[in-house]
């Protein structure tokens, strides 16, 4: 650390700076009132998770042994949890495509274009996924497809962003190259600029498809269906036993979606 | 060596638009089918600027730029598309796709010629495909036809690069220092090659080389740049060693 601030240069500025006693305990008051406010804000009482410590216990011994014979009604959940982000990740790759062509700099065709693209990149990404379920568990009902359609609009949010960086980092030698050649500038940009991306962009793809598929389990929880709404409905029932079993195919899904993206990302990359 | 006259820059001059310098003034330069004609000069002589105002990725303030016939000053947006495939361009990277094949990059150069829905869509024009193997002959790297441009040393991508502009069927070739990147063995390679393709193509060749030793050994006439405008043109075998130095002993002082 104190080597790699040595060689940037910028070490010799900071340096006499750090020695700055008043400075630095300023920062740290700074810190712990920080920290200060947010536990009174929060009110944080440490003591009440040992107070809380029974409470926790009775809850673990009246979830175990989990019911497996739950699992016959948790398969279908599962599926369709899954199946909500597999949709709503390939509606948001679709979109989000043109959308960071928009709203990359050296791409962008005009600026009031880039301007709108990056506004719209920049609600659909502020506004949560738990939130655009709610509003369009209103808009078309409860059920998967709202699910479907809140994580494709916060995900073109989010890959949007991301294809956008991709696409302005990219080496734009063969783009000149191309264009030289004198091809139609759509030509320009299926030969050299989609080739040149396509990996990164899938591997972008598949992250978010695993990240797709965790959010969807909390969908269900505002009504979104799959596997979210059974552990949910077995919360309000107190059926703990119910619980742990949803919770180990929630954990199961999980790592499964983890593996199987991390290996394809591994392939194309 | 009397070919028809393909390229001819008249009068050019240009400024740049943020710092106001002049880069370019008066130059007047024709390059004729079969000729290969080098451009030396310091850093800043307008070498590079001069090649590009060529292919219009710069817009000159005034003169005219040739080829073939059409003046490309006069030209934008579909007309200037359509003129620009007479003029091919090597750049000093060799900018190859560098995931997809050695090639489908010689075959994209003829993209400019093939336009039709297909190639639009990211579709390479496949009646292209025996002139690209001829033109990767050309350069003689067939056996690579298949592998990935990114696996290629420099000295081959620049070759594939060359065999791309082939398949563009330019009459000018323009490169802009070709062999600046390249080991002294490869330089070589890539320098006997456009001379080369000057004879055997009819191409009118204009590239801007660093190397003044390698310029008086391939081209056939120099052109030496200073400030920004024509110190001299001559055939190479009648430029003075010292009219060679005095471009680059200018800037030093």
């Amino acid at each position: 650390m104190r080597a790699a601030a040595a060689v940037s240069g910028e070490a010799l500025i900071a340096l006499p700076r750090q020695s700055n006693v008043a400075l630095r305990l300023a920062g740290a008051l700074g810190i712990v009132l920080l920290i200060g406010q947010a536990m009174w804000v929060t009110h944080a009482r440490p003591q009440d998770l040992i107070t809380g410590a029974a409470g926790m216990a009775d809850i673990l011994r009246r979830s175990w042994p989990p019911n497996f014979a739950a699992f016959a009604s948790a398969w279908w959940p599962s599926l369709v949890t899954v199946d909500t982000a597999i949709l709503g990740t390939a509606a948001a790759i679709v979109f989000a495509l043109p959308l960071a062509v928009l709203a990359a700099r050296n791409m962008t065709p005009s600026k009031p274009l880039y301007a709108i693209a990056r506004g719209a990149i920049a609600v659909f990404r502020a506004i949560p996924d738990l939130v655009w379920a709610l509003l369009f568990v209103t808009a078309v009902g409860l059920g998967p497809f709202a699910g479907v359609l809140a994580l494709s609009v916060h995900s073109i949010g989010m890959l949007g962003r991301l294809f956008a960086e991709v696409i302005e980092d990219m080496d734009m030698g063969p783009v000149e190259a191309l264009t030289l050649t004198g091809a139609h500038p759509l030509a320009v940009f299926t030969h050299a600029v989609i080739p040149g991306v396509a990996p990164s962009l899938l591997g972008i793809g598949l992250y978010r498809l695993d990240e797709n598929i965790r959010s969807s389990l909390v969908l269900g929880f505002v009504g979104a269906g799959g596997i979210g709404f059974q552990l949910n409905t077995a919360m309000s029932l107190f059926e703990y036993r119910d619980v742990a079993l949803y919770l180990i195919v929630n954990f199961l899904l999980v790592m499964a979606a983890e593996r199987f993206s991390a290996a394809l990302r591994k392939r194309i990359l | 060596m009397a070919g028809e006259l393909l390229l001819e820059v008249r009068n050019l001059a240009m400024r740049w638009p943020t710092t106001g310098v002049d880069v370019l003034r008066d130059v007047n330069l024709s390059v004729c089918a079969g000729e290969f004609v080098a451009i030396l000069g310091a850093n800043g002589s307008g070498k590079s600027t001069l090649l590009r105002c060529i292919v219009r990725l710069l817009t000159p303030n005034s003169g005219t730029i040739g080829v073939a016939g059409s003046d490309l000053t006069r030209l934008s947006g579909t007309a200037l598309q359509r003129a620009r495939r007479a003029v091919a361009m090597v750049s000093q990277h060799a900018n190859l796709v560098k995931r997809r094949s050695v090639i489908s990059n010689v075959a994209a150069g003829a993209l400019g010629r093939c336009d039709d829905l297909r190639s639009r869509l990211g579709a390479l024009p496949r009646r292209e495909l025996p002139a690209a193997f001829r033109h990767l002959q050309t350069v003689g790297l067939t056996p690579l036809a298949a592998q990935r441009a990114g696996t290629l040393s420099g000295g081959q991508a620049q070759r594939v690069a060359i065999a791309r502009a082939l398949a563009q069927e330019p009459r000018v070739l323009l490169a802009d220092e070709p062999v600046a990147s390249l080991d002294p063995e490869a330089a070589e390679t890539v320098l006997a090659l456009l001379r080369k393709l000057a004879g055997e193509h009819e191409l009118a060749v204009l590239a801007v080389l660093h190397q003044p030793e390698l310029a008086l050994r391939y081209a056939d006439r120099i052109v030496g740049l200073r400030g920004g405008a024509v110190a001299f043109d001559l055939p190479a075998a009648r430029v003075p060693a010292e009219l060679v130095t005095s471009l680059y002993g200018e800037v030093a002082a």
